[in-house]
């Protein structure tokens, strides 16, 4: 009895004694709160808090470490930067004091340092614009001493120089009152001319001097090295809302309507150059994309690729930009041949398109067996999810496909799916674009192919199908027989052909019951092979030329140069416009859409985007100055003009042009109003249109300052003065020592003594 | 200006003073008309501001004038000694003359002045707080080069893209490699790959000593060249501590193209033949909004373009801030010592982020794509 | 009048009144190289600077070696008249013509090389639209104009009383565009007292102002390298040094020019041994002072050896330019001083060959004083080289061409001595007597 007593209190001290581990726990859970004041100024630091304390108890933490987070975007590139971090005092508080660089709602969070278990808070802090943060500097600059100094200088030394130089004149002058006293006075009067060299040379001087002078005045300050004439000064880009990045690739500033140019803008501001080239040629990294199909550089871009390709989404690429840069891609195969190929080839392009599977052929292979895990493994990364060929199901690997049925049961040389494989594709890029499949894969899937494509491996190929079952009446070849048409010619779809050997045609009977679908499907890839090979209709760079030579080279001249029609090699047409422009025609140019096959229209597109590849991209030329006008001027013209004037020249009100009333002293008296009359106009304006016009009338009082005479103008007007002034005197013989034995003396001078 | 010798009408030798007095106050009229006329017409053409130096001017010399000949007798006597000679006037036609040309001498050059003044008077005085839109603040471009993450392109098999990026969106003249990758001897083994853009410096050499402000600083501390007003001495380039100035010492050899396009000395194309060139950080992306062509083309991503006054800097995927990114990164300037104080910072390192070796030397030569069809390009070599 | 007078005039006539076949040869042949060069410079117009031996690496070659050493023999003039007027050394007069003349052209001369550095000589005039003070080369603009305006000034106004004694003697006896021109000249000089008064005001003025005019324009053109950041060049000394070598080639450049117009014109009488002596001794005191310079400049920028300073020094002494270097110290520098100081050697003939090793050294210095500034790398890359194109040796010809054709046409029309100071100073020894000397000038 005792006993279960005891084991009771012992039950309930072990229990306590659990729940003490537990109630601890549950106290050192722990909850952060932020505080911060709702506004701050940019550049000003502001003090925010992060408060630790004990969930339960509510008791503050010391000790802890916090760190703060605030938003941040960056040309498009938007992330969290770590503002700082903070250890709480005993009081529980963390306290950073960051200043913010723009004028926007920063959105700060706080989070425990290695705890991410507890919950961050995050506060907003709405910061307003101040001032200029960094100013740019040039130039070295000596405090009081400037360009006055050199002026005065030179000036001075001229001055002294001229001086001198009036020696001729007055030597000259007197040299005439001597010779006045001469007998032959009359004769000499005509020898010797009366405007001498003298003061001429002397003006010549003069003007030199004057010129260096006027030069040095007009060379600016030290810091003017910001700006001289001719450069706009208007900065590239605002940091507050004035200017915002569109981010990097969307660029539509850049884009100058040629494709091929803004092509290679997108494809270099995507970052695409940087693991394909600049070139699009292709690096180790990634492989030229520039032999791909739109819709394959659609595909690729959208879905991405396992070898490391990242995934744009439309909403970061649109589709125009793919075009575009689809356009510069063309355009770059030239280019890239010209560089000596692309630096990490698809897979060696043989000219001669193989007919035959190489290596030993595996009689019996199946979709199902062999290729569909194959498939899967290589391809379903992107075929099947991101459209164009699929590689779901066998039907859909047979008869899907942007250009037409991929496989051709039967034709290793038709098929885009070998041809792909193989590398011996007639467009688009080879597949798969990071790495060639191995080689025995590569030989199984041509001999899948070859073998008819069948869904399930089975005995016997289409060859030996036909010879045993079709031969009698098509004959051995195929070539027609007692009863059967000659099956040589322009073969039938591959599936027209699966459906008549399934359900007959005329006097054929059907073989669906004698045959598995698999063997008709062998037996139709046999029959397509005995087809002899048509030209395939894919737009190719050769068709392209012919068909231009013919349609279009009667206006446009052979390599589209230009003659009658204008040049097509510089074109600031998009690929689509200028599909369009060949189907519908133009102003003068005739429509060729019932003229011309989509395929040949799509060859002769080809061709242009060769000719312009060759020609090359026009040049981005970048807009440069701001032709707009002031944000603040009309504003200016509502609320301003009527005391201070239209031309801020002054009315009622002083004239504001060519004072230097720094930017806060224009807001202060603009918000508080000022002596004199001046109202406030806090409540009145909001508050960046205050700002508006407080910039616009700093700009009025820059214009108003160029008509105000600068300290350097004044110095330089001196140094002028001072030539004049010496000229002046020495003309009046003021440096004469005799005391005016100058130039109006009366005459004879000299004799007379 | 040398008169023909004319003979005298009015002066016939040594004639008797009985020359009507009223004929030499006509004379004196015309004469005096006339060289005001003179002055007159030379100085119409000119501006207000020419009349207030010219008059002056005939101040200074009036002052003088009178000074000296309070000093020397009166007035009257003095115009009487100048007017007459042996009681026969000698202003006639050869003394209107030499007033025509004395006064042109005179007002000639003070003509010249004002033209030549208007740029000085047009020169703001230095804006307080040097921003004309004091609340739209400006950027101040800056770029950090992360060397830990630059292989010279080693590992993808190509010449530094940066450069051939840059090229290629400059259409920037054979040779000229405005970035350039520069191979540097490590201390102990090995070397690390520094590629070096203009670096924008805040007291530029170049800018200090150019003698007709060609080249200058951009109100976001950028150094700009105006191809249009280079004259082409190259003291420019001899000052750079960096040789990083380019010279069109021929035609530039530049791709067709870069011929059609308008010039723009924030794009520098087309180059001009005569002229110094360089790495301008481009401004006309800035504008359009993107990043310059070397970050654009760096597969490794170890170049940052970014803005001082906003303190972020991005390479295009990640976005760090400036002032923490260069502490914690032990960022440094090249050559410090010479206090040019440039935009561009380097972080430490070679390549081992892109797990290149320092004993792996050697990066490929770059390639202009236009060397074909442009001319002379093989002329040039540096 | 003396029969010295009497000689002295007809010798200083004697080159206007006379012109000997071999005159025309030597025009001719002047002239055929200036024309040369000028093909030269047209072809350098046409297809850009890039026919030149410079690259961005060696941006300065051979053209501003030229000037700077063109403006440096500049300093000749200035030094010998003005400073020896200044200090009122009698034995100055027969040879202040000649140095006084050679400023002006050497100015003429090493201006025109800029101009052809120039990519963009059209765009000459930018310096004085837009030019900026700040600039070294704006610098270089205003004193060099200053500085030639000043000695074209400088050498005119002695010259008014011997342009004078031309009118009187030679109108009429000499083509009717030079008796014009002395007439023009001349400006109705009488030698009356006014005239002396005003003329000596005016010279006084010049020869005080010019002295600081002239240091300041080599001062200035050293700052050309001297601002800039290159190891090579920043160095505080370079002004006094560019100023010390400029004035050192001047007198070379002067004892060159005196013994040829010696020899060729026979003023032997005249311009005598004293004068090769005197100018030979101021010759070896500038080389002394140049050794000083260079001392004191390799000493401090070489014990520390500053970055980029070992590369300078180790192809100045021992590699590229070793040879230049060396030809310099020993040719330019030590061997003059010690010819100077050998009695044997200071006849007129040894001073001669001095002063030739001299102007030679010192050509030789200027370029690699540029060119070895720019070829020390900056950055991580192979040190360029430099040698002049045949495009840049012709020009280079011509420019000493056209220095020479000048100094050619000016013997010719302009009185090669200072007549009228000789006598002066004759007078002066003899006994004061003005009235004569005054009323004899003026009486043909």
């Amino acid at each position: 009895m005792t006993a279960v007593w005891r084991a009771f209190a012992v039950a309930i001290v072990v229990v306590t004694m659990c729940l003490i581990p537990a109630s601890l726990a549950v106290a050192q859970e722990l909850e952060i709160e932020l505080f911060a004041p709702e506004d701050g100024i940019t550049g000003q630091p502001v003090e925010i808090a992060a408060f630790v304390r004990e969930a339960g108890t509510g008791r503050p933490v010391e000790g802890a470490t916090v760190v703060f987070f605030g938003d941040a975007s960056f040309v498009g590139v938007g992330g969290d930067i770590e503002l700082g971090r903070a250890t709480t005092n005993e009081a529980g508080f963390g306290i950073l004091r960051p200043s913010f660089s723009v004028s926007r709602v920063h959105e700060i969070r706080v989070e425990m340092l290695d705890a991410p278990e507890v919950a961050p808070d995050s506060v907003s802090i709405s910061v307003s614009v101040g001032l200029q943060i960094i100013e740019p500097e040039a130039g070295v600059s000596i405090p009081g001493v400037g360009a006055w100094v050199v002026t005065l200088v030179i000036a001075a030394v001229w001055a002294i120089m001229i001086v001198a130089a009036f020696g001729f004149v007055s030597v000259s002058r007197s040299g005439k009152e001597a010779e006045a006293a001469d007998r032959d006075n009359e004769a000499r009067r005509h020898l010797i001319p009366q405007l001498s060299i003298a003061p001429v040379g002397t003006g010549i001087m003069v003007l030199v001097g004057i010129g260096l002078v006027v030069l040095l005045i007009r060379s600016p300050e030290s810091h003017s090295n910001l700006d001289p004439e001719g450069y706009d000064r208007t900065a590239v880009a605002y940091l507050e809302a004035t200017y915002v990045y569109p981010g990097p690739g969307h660029a539509p500033a850049a884009l100058t309507g040629d494709a091929v140019t803004d092509g290679r803008v997108l494809f270099m501001s995507y970052g695409c150059a940087g693991c394909h080239g600049v070139d699009g040629q292709g690096t180790s990294a990634a492989r030229t994309p520039a032999f791909a199909t739109r819709s394959w550089v659609e595909t690729v871009v959208r879905a991405g690729l396992p070898g490391g390709m990242p995934a744009y989404g439309a909403g970061e690429v649109t589709s125009d930009q793919l075009d575009l840069i689809h356009d510069f891609l063309l355009a770059a195969r030239d280019r890239i041949t010209a560089l000596g190929g692309p630096t990490t080839t698809p897979p060696v392009v043989t000219t001669s398109v193989p007919t035959t599977v190489p290596g030993e052929v595996p009689t019996a292979v199946g979709f199902e067996e062999d290729i569909a895990p194959l498939f899967n493994a290589e391809c379903g990364a992107c075929h099947g999810s991101a459209g164009g060929w699929s590689a779901a199901t066998y039907r859909e690997v047979v008869e899907s496909g942007d250009n037409g049925p991929a496989v051709i049961p039967g034709d290793v040389a038709e098929s885009v799916l070998a041809q792909k494989v193989s590398g011996t594709q007639t467009f688009g890029a080879a597949m798969p674009p990071v790495q060639q499949l191995p080689p025995d894969e590569v030989a199984l899937i041509l001999a899948w192919i070859q073998n008819g494509a069948p869904e399930r491996a089975v005995a016997g190929t289409g060859a030996t199908l036909f010879a045993d079952r079709c031969a009698v009446c098509h004959g051995a070849a195929g070539d027609g027989g007692a009863a059967g048409p000659p099956l040589t010619g322009p073969p039938l779809p591959p599936t027209d052909i699966v459906s008549v050997v399934t359900d007959g045609r005329g006097a054929m009977g059907g073989f669906a019951a004698s045959l598995t679908p698999d063997e008709i499907s062998q037996v139709a890839g046999f029959v397509v092979t005995l087809g002899e090979a048509v030209p395939g209709d894919e737009p190719s760079l050769a068709g392209g030329a012919e068909v231009f030579r013919l349609h279009c080279a009667r206006c446009h001249a052979d390599d589209a140069s230009g003659d009658v029609g204008p040049a097509l090699t510089i074109s600031t047409l998009t690929t689509d416009q200028t599909r369009a422009v060949i189907a519908d025609g133009r102003s003068e140019m005739p429509a060729f859409g019932e003229a011309l096959s989509s395929d040949d229209i799509e060859a002769v597109l080809l061709f242009l985007e060769d000719r312009r590849a060759s020609a090359g991209p026009d040049l981005t030329a970048a807009p440069s100055g701001t032709g707009v006008p002031h944000p603040g001027s009309e504003l200016y013209a509502a609320a301003c003009a009527t005391c201070h004037g239209a031309d801020a020249r002054g009315g009622v009100a002083s004239g504001l042009a060519g004072t230097a009333l720094s930017a806060n002293e224009v807001i202060a008296r603009v918000f508080g109003g000022h002596e004199g009359g001046m109202p406030a106009f806090e409540g009145v304006l909001a508050a960046d249109d205050v700002q508006n016009v407080a910039s616009y009338v700093l700009e009025l009082e820059e214009e108003g300052s160029r008509t105000g005479i600068p300290t350097i103008a004044i110095f330089g007007l001196a140094a002028l003065a001072l030539l004049l002034a010496a000229a002046a005197l020495w003309r009046t013989g003021w440096f004469n020592k005799g005391g005016g034995r100058g130039t109006g003396e009366p005459s004879n001078s000299d004799e007379r003594r | 200006m040398e008169a023909p010798p004319i003979r005298d009408d009015f002066d016939p030798g040594p004639s008797p003073p009985a020359a009507h007095p009223a004929i030499n106050g006509l004379k004196r009229v015309a004469t005096v008309g006339f060289a005001v006329v003179s002055a007159a017409v030379l100085t119409s053409l000119g501006s207000p501001r020419l009349l207030l130096a010219l008059a002056a001017a005939a101040f200074v010399i009036g002052v003088g004038a009178f000074i000296r000949r309070t000093r020397h007798g009166t007035l009257r006597d003095d115009w009487k000694s100048r007017v007459f000679k042996d009681g026969v006037s000698v202003i006639n036609r050869r003394t209107a003359i030499r007033m025509f040309g004395m006064t042109a001498l005179f007002v000639g050059p003070v003509r010249v002045i004002p033209t030549l003044l208007q740029d000085v008077l047009a020169q703001p005085s230095e804006p307080v707080g040097g921003d004309p839109v004091p609340l739209a603040r400006r950027r101040q471009w800056t770029m950090i080069i992360d060397l830990r993450s630059c292989d010279g392109c080693q590992s993808i098999g190509l010449p530094p893209q940066c450069t051939t990026a840059c090229i290629e969106g400059h259409l920037s003249p054979e040779p000229m490699q405005w970035i350039e990758v520069f191979e540097e001897e490590l201390e102990g083994e090995g070397t690390r790959f520094v590629p070096t853009p203009c670096q924008h410096c805040q007291n530029p050499p170049c800018v200090n000593v150019c003698p007709v402000s060609a080249t200058f600083s951009s109100p976001e501390g950028l150094v700009l060249i105006d191809q249009e007003r280079c004259i082409g001495c190259r003291i420019c380039m001899a000052a750079c501590p960096y040789d990083r100035r380019f010279f069109n010492w021929g035609e530039p050899p530049v791709p067709p193209e870069a011929l059609a396009a308008e010039y723009d000395m924030e794009v520098q194309v087309p180059a001009v033949k005569g002229t110094v060139m360089k790495c301008d950080f481009c401004p006309d992306m800035a504008r359009a909004g993107t990043l310059p062509y070397c970050i654009q083309g760096c597969p490794h991503r170890a170049i940052y373009y970014g803005d001082l006054e906003e303190d972020l800097a991005t390479n295009g995927r990640e976005l760090v801030s400036i002032s923490q990114y260069l502490a914690e990164n032990n960022a440094f300037h090249l050559k410090e010592e010479l206090g040019t104080q440039p935009r561009v910072f380097y972080i430490p390192g070679h390549g081992e982020d892109v797990d290149r070796s320092p004993l792996n030397r050697g990066r490929l030569p770059v390639r202009w794509p236009w060397s074909r069809i442009s001319e002379g390009s093989a002329s040039w070599s540096r | 009048m003396t029969p010295w007078l009497e000689r002295l005039e007809q010798t200083t006539l004697e080159p206007a009144r006379t012109t000997t076949r071999g005159y025309y040869y030597l025009v001719g042949g002047l002239l055929a190289v200036i024309g040369w060069a000028l093909y030269a410079y047209y072809v350098q117009i046409t297809d850009g600077l890039v026919v030149t031996g410079m690259r961005d690496r060696i941006s300065w070659g051979l053209y501003i070696t030229l000037f700077v050493f063109f403006i440096g023999i500049s300093h000749a003039g200035t030094l010998i008249s003005a400073i020896l007027r200044v200090s009122n050394a009698t034995w100055r007069t027969p040879v202040t013509r000649m140095a006084e003349f050679i400023t002006a052209v050497a100015l003429i001369t090493g201006a025109l090389f800029v101009v052809v550095d120039l990519g963009r000589p059209d765009r000459l005039f930018n310096v004085l639209i837009h030019g900026r003070w700040q600039s070294p080369i704006v610098w270089d603009v205003i004193a060099i104009t200053t500085y030639l305006t000043a000695s074209l000034v400088y050498l005119y106004l002695p010259m008014i009383p011997d342009l004078a004694f031309f009118r009187e003697r030679l109108t009429g006896r000499v083509p009717r565009w030079k008796s014009w021109l002395y007439r023009k000249l001349a400006i109705r000089w009488q030698d009356t007292d006014t005239q002396k008064r005003k003329l000596h005001v005016s010279i006084s003025i010049m020869m005080i102002l010019i002295i600081p005019i002239a240091v300041s324009v080599h001062t200035v053109v050293s700052w050309i390298f001297a601002m800039t950041l290159r190891e090579a060049w920043n160095s505080a000394i370079f002004g006094f040094f560019f100023v010390a070598g400029a004035i050192f080639s001047g007198i070379a450049t002067l004892i060159i020019m005196m013994a040829i117009l010696r020899k060729v014109y026979r003023l032997e009488e005249f311009v005598t041994l004293k004068h090769f002596r005197y100018l030979g001794f101021l010759m070896a005191a500038m080389a002394a002072v140049m050794l000083y310079a260079n001392v004191s400049e390799y000493v401090t920028s070489g014990f520390k050896l500053e970055e980029g300073a070992a590369f300078i020094f180790r192809q100045l002494f021992v590699e590229e330019f070793a040879p230049y270097f060396w030809f310099y110290l020993i040719a330019g520098l030590i061997i003059p001083i010690a010819m100077m100081f050998t009695p044997a050697l200071r006849t007129v003939g040894g001073i001669v060959a001095a002063a030739v090793l001299v102007d030679l050294a010192m050509f030789v210095e200027r370029y690699f004083i540029v060119v070895t500034g720019l070829r020390a790398p900056l950055l991580a890359y192979e040190p360029a080289n430099y040698a002049p194109t045949w495009v840049e040796w012709s020009i280079a010809a011509g420019g000493f061409a056209f220095f020479a054709l000048l100094v050619t046409l000016f013997v010719k029309v302009f009185p090669i001595m200072a007549v009228y100071e000789m006598k002066e100073e004759r007078e002066a020894l003899a006994r004061p007597r003005e009235l004569e000397g005054a009323t004899e000038g003026s009486t043909p």
